[in-house]
């Protein structure tokens, strides 16, 4: 057992974790964000993708303790804070049915707003080769794959 | 998971001398995706694990007359994204680009992409036909070897319990040769390689100068097929030629009967992908 300080959305918390504990668990167990979810726990689907230092990682994937003296950021963390104003991203994800039972989606919106950071006007290829290693049980591939892109234009149009 | 100790060092200095000082009992994670998912299923199970995934002082790409240089903690995104690897060692540029997901290649590094020493990772064909070699570090010793030596089993690397890759150095490749990495996945996503296939060829005119063919996932380490190297060094290219190379490729190969594919099935991918990576290298319209 050691105490750390991770600093997750902005805030800083201290907490009591074992040198093997994963970011993801922490996250979940630990601070109650449990907006990242665990899915096949393997590094394989990105269901527990979060930003660290605004790059997305695989929590599962890595122990909590690296995550120390870095910003972590969970799909909690990316609307406005203060007013609740949601991302274009989740809003597009929203408006345009980017979610079926929601296991993907945190990944999926934290992966592409991580894309259009580094390419503000991707193809629709670009798009799907920025998300295969998010995977959607439910297949709704094409719709998400809209919401990306529409989320792009929304980000564009809006600077 | 098991109980262990989480070290941090801040050099390589002071990795080499827990390794010294833990040996057996340390396990070093960087990036984590394999070590993880070992630590997850108890098929490892370390006292200490040795956290140096933020060692800047081994994450660098560096290019100059002597060759290319990458640290050990390099990361996948910065290999593939490199304009440098992608312009003079296409063929590493390649691999590295179809190697695991986007989010896999954003934390994954090539020092513990070697060290897994998997049959099928992506980046043993390629490093054999470019000739890398890797550094290896021990307290107050350091040594150059050619990649190939490195892998000696599925899983199983050279290294001793107190040694560490610190770098990999290819050398520069002679003007004019091309190459080009095939893998054949079970689906167009994300996939260990049923097959792979690395090819290099220097071309004067139609004659082979100089062949080189490396394959993954179809032996216990990646392997150089040197006899199908042979059929084609010095000859004029042609259908012919290709197949026999191919074939005899195939003979070298030792695949197995696994969830991904047969023995028998492996052969043949084989030999197509050598033909069409030799093809593909040598620009031939045949």
């Amino acid at each position: 057992m050691r105490e750390i300080v991770l600093c997750v959305n902005g805030v800083d918390y201290d907490v009591k974790i074992d040198a093997t504990d994963t970011l993801v668990d922490v996250l979940r167990e630990e601070l109650g964000l449990i907006g990242t979810k665990i899915f096949c726990n393997e590094g394989e689907c990105g269901a527990c993708t979060v930003l660290l230092d605004g790059k997305p990682v695989l929590s599962c994937m890595m122990l909590a303790a690296d995550a120390q003296g870095r910003d972590v950021t969970t799909i909690e963390g990316i609307a406005d804070q203060q007013t609740g104003e949601l991302d274009p991203i989740q809003e597009s994800f929203v408006e345009k049915s980017g979610m079926q039972c929601g296991v993907c989606t945190p990944g999926m919106i934290l992966t592409s707003k991580a894309l259009l950071e580094d390419n503000p006007n991707p193809t629709e290829k670009a798009v799907r080769e920025a998300l295969s290693g998010n995977l959607c049980r439910c297949g709704n591939y094409q719709r998400i794959t809209e919401c990306v892109l529409d989320s792009a234009e929304k980000i564009r149009s809006r600077k | 998971m098991v109980n262990v100790e989480y070290l941090r060092p801040r050099t390589l200095n002071e990795v080499l001398s827990m390794l010294s000082k833990y040996g057996e009992e340390a396990k070093i994670i960087a990036g984590g995706t394999d070590l993880m998912v070992r630590l997850k299923q108890e098929t490892a199970s370390p006292d200490y694990l040795i956290a140096i995934e933020s060692l800047q002082e081994l994450n660098y790409i560096r290019y100059d007359e002597d060759g290319l240089r990458i640290g050990a903690l390099t990361k996948f995104h910065d290999i593939a994204n490199s304009s440098i690897v992608r312009d003079k060692f296409p063929i590493l540029h390649q691999a590295v680009s179809v190697l695991g997901t986007p989010l896999i290649r954003r934390q994954a590094t090539i020092g513990g992409n070697l060290c897994n020493a998997s049959p099928c990772a992506d980046t043993g064909p390629p490093l054999l036909v470019l000739g890398a070699r890797v550094k290896i570090c021990a307290a107050g010793e350091e040594k150059s070897i050619p990649v190939e030596d490195l892998f000696i089993g599925p899983g199983q690397t050279c290294l001793d319990q107190n040694e560490m890759l610190t770098e990999i150095h290819i050398p520069p490749q002679n003007e004019g040769s091309k190459g080009i990495y095939l893998k054949m996945t079970r689906s167009h996503g994300a996939d260990l390689a049923i097959v792979s296939v690395a090819a290099s060829v220097l071309m004067d005119g139609d004659i082979a100068e100089e062949a080189k063919i490396a394959l993954g996932s179809v032996a216990l380490t990646p392997i150089r097929a040197r006899n199908a190297e042979k059929l084609l060094s010095g000859n004029r290219l042609d259908t012919q030629l290709l197949d026999k190379s191919a074939q005899s490729a195939a003979m070298e190969a030792k695949p197995i009967d696994d969830v991904r594919s047969s023995s028998d099935h492996r052969k043949k991918i084989i030999k197509a992908l050598v033909g069409r990576a030799i093809k593909q290298a040598a620009d031939l319209e045949i």
